[in-house]
């Protein structure tokens, strides 16, 4: 219980900095556009800073890692720098997808709903004429 | 010749640089620690604390990538805005950033030839990934903005 308490809690605050960041960019006019949850780049800008933050700050630096929380020995058949490379890249990347999962999951609880897009609808009445070379003249 | 916008190589350069620093994070500081550990031995120097080095490596990686991006916004007009032109913007900071710098030091014995080479390819491969990445946000934003304008 504890480890997935800490595993929460960090991708919690990986979540809470990068959305935090781009609230913040997005005064900027000329960012506004590419930081809109909506916009096409935005998932992968999103994926970047929290990998980023995962991977190396929180996995790299703070030395939160699934091998630590779970006690697992590391199994250094491979050598202790790929054991070592595989451990923090793992952690660091369920931290990351934890942080997207668990956004999602707060906006739900926060009653957020996206409004669906109802298809455009067009009504009326095309009447077609066809011209005579009499009706020309 | 159109004018460079700074916000956005600024941000893509700096998404840029995040992926440049976790790629050298991970070969520095997870993977070639003991060999960085015996290189300064073999040179009588101390070696330097890690934090130290993760905040060198920190910074120089966002100011590699806003580099990165500086140079693809200037190149853009010469050679389009393809993905060809960001690979040539990355290689034209690979060269003498680490090409030259490492090949120096590997002739005059100051590092082993593991670290050079480990070194370089990383490094390219960081340099070429961040640089595409950019690229893609740096169109993107500029597609935004003119999209903006017209319908302004």
């Amino acid at each position: 219980m504890r480890e997935i308490g800490i595993f929460l809690l960090a991708s919690f605050a990986i979540d809470r900095i990068v959305t935090g960041m781009f609230y913040l960019l997005s005064f900027n006019s000329e960012l506004s556009a590419i930081l809109d949850p909506d916009a096409k780049l935005h998932r992968l800008i999103y994926a970047v800073c929290a990998g980023y933050l995962g991977v190396v700050v929180v996995a790299g630096v703070m030395g939160v890692r699934l091998s630590k929380i779970s006690a697992i020995p590391l199994d250094s058949s491979a050598g202790p720098a790929v054991s070592n490379l595989l451990d923090v890249l793992i952690t660091g990347l369920l931290l990351a997808g934890g942080a997207d999962r668990l956004a999602e999951a707060l906006k739900l609880l926060a009653g957020e709903v996206k409004p669906v897009k109802a298809p455009i609808e067009i009504t009326g009445k095309i009447v077609l004429e066809q011209r005579t070379k009499g009706s020309e003249l | 010749m159109g004018r460079m916008n700074w916000s956005r190589i600024l941000f893509a350069g700096l998404l840029a640089g995040l992926v440049i620093d976790s790629g050298e994070y991970l070969l520095h500081l997870i993977v070639l620690p003991d060999k960085w550990k015996a290189a300064m031995q073999k040179l009588n120097l101390t070696p330097v604390p890690a934090s130290r080095e993760f905040l060198a490596l920190t910074a120089a990686g966002l100011l590699l990538g806003a580099v990165t991006l500086w140079l693809y916004a200037a190149i853009v007009p010469r050679y389009g805005a393809r993905a060809r032109t960001a690979i040539l913007a990355a290689l034209g900071l690979w060269i003498p950033g680490y090409f030259l710098g490492l090949a120096a030091m590997l002739l005059e014995g100051i590092l082993p030839l593991d670290i050079v080479i480990l070194s370089m390819t990383a490094g390219l491969a960081e340099l070429v990934c961040g640089a595409l990445l950019g690229r893609l946000i740096y169109a993107d934003a500029s597609s935004a903005s003119k999209g903006e304008e017209v319908a302004t």
